[in-house]
């Protein structure tokens, strides 16, 4: 039985007293304080086409990998890619879990059966990966998202699953 | 992520995500969010649980029918029989003898996972520099 339960891990917190014994430059956390947007007058999600953007480093063999210095490219992956052909690469996280079982932090199996139960109404042809633990959230805001939105709109997706790391 | 989240919803296009850290996605306030309090690097569950990967996916996208305001919950899934998973996590040891940094360095080479992807990479775009890798033909 559980007998060390303890809360959700402050990562914020953590992270800067570990920065600060390491004499690294404070991170400067993104704090959201204006009221944020939602999409209007969507469709269910079992009519609509859906994509995914995950940020663990996955890549297609035969896709230049990503590099570990604030890369702020992405990849677009068929969502019917046979999946042995799925690779993971990251600085930032265990990648054990990844390299075993690629569906830990991108799960393209659960979103193939959800479309074929019809859970979820198509899947887009492509999902995106990035990297992210991009420290530039200038980088973020200003080159990586755009090209993402650019890509979902293309994709023609009604909403996307985002699996960060 | 939730700079990806807000252009794409200001877009029209509807997000949810699945978070291992409450407090990052607090501070940075995605639309819809469930926390799955397990480590970093297992953000859709454990290995060769398929199951759990669908249950986590669907109460993921589930937010999306649902609900039209700013949520977070969290998911009932736990690690293991005990939390101590995370005393390991960024903690500096009590010893005093400071912190490490396990992050491999940040270099700006492709990192591939096997020497074959490597070649196989190259095969298909040339020596050139790929530098976006967001060509349609990817």
């Amino acid at each position: 039985m559980g007998t060390n339960r303890q809360p959700p891990i402050n990562y914020i917190e953590r992270i800067t007293v570990t920065y600060d014994a390491l004499g690294y430059e404070q991170y400067q956390w993104r704090e959201t304080d204006s009221p944020i947007s939602f999409a209007k007058g969507m469709k269910p999600v079992s009519e609509s086409k859906i994509g995914m953007i995950a940020t663990g480093g996955v890549y297609s063999s035969g896709q230049v990998a990503f590099h570990y210095k604030d890369d702020a490219s992405y990849r677009a992956i068929s969502s019917s890619v046979d999946t042995s052909e799925l690779r993971a690469t990251h600085f930032a996280y265990d990648l054990t879990g990844a390299r075993k079982d690629i569906n830990v932090v991108f799960p393209i199996e659960a979103m193939r059966i959800l479309e074929t139960e019809g859970y979820i109404g198509s899947l887009a042809d492509n999902f995106l990966t990035c990297m992210g633990g991009i420290y530039s959230q200038r980088s973020v805001e200003e080159e990586l998202a755009p090209k993402l939105v650019e890509r979902c709109l293309q994709e023609e997706v009604e909403a996307v699953l985002l699996v960060p790391v | 992520m939730g700079l990806i989240a807000h252009q794409l919803e200001k877009a029209g296009i509807a997000t949810t995500s699945i978070s291992t850290a409450k407090d990052i996605s607090e501070s940075v306030r995605t639309p819809r969010s469930v926390f799955l309090d397990f480590p970093q690097g297992y953000t859709t569950g454990k290995i060769g649980d398929q199951k759990l990967a669908i249950d986590i996916v669907k109460a993921a996208l589930n937010l999306i029918d649902t609900v039209e305001e700013e949520t977070l919950i969290t998911l009932p899934y736990r690690w293991g029989d005990d939390d101590s998973w995370k005393d390991a996590v960024f903690q500096i040891p009590e010893s005093g003898s400071g912190a490490t940094d396990n992050r491999l360095e940040r270099s700006d080479h492709p990192q591939y996972q096997t020497s074959q992807d490597r070649e196989y990479a190259k095969e298909k775009h040339g020596e050139k520099d790929c530098m976006l890798c967001s060509g349609i033909d990817y």
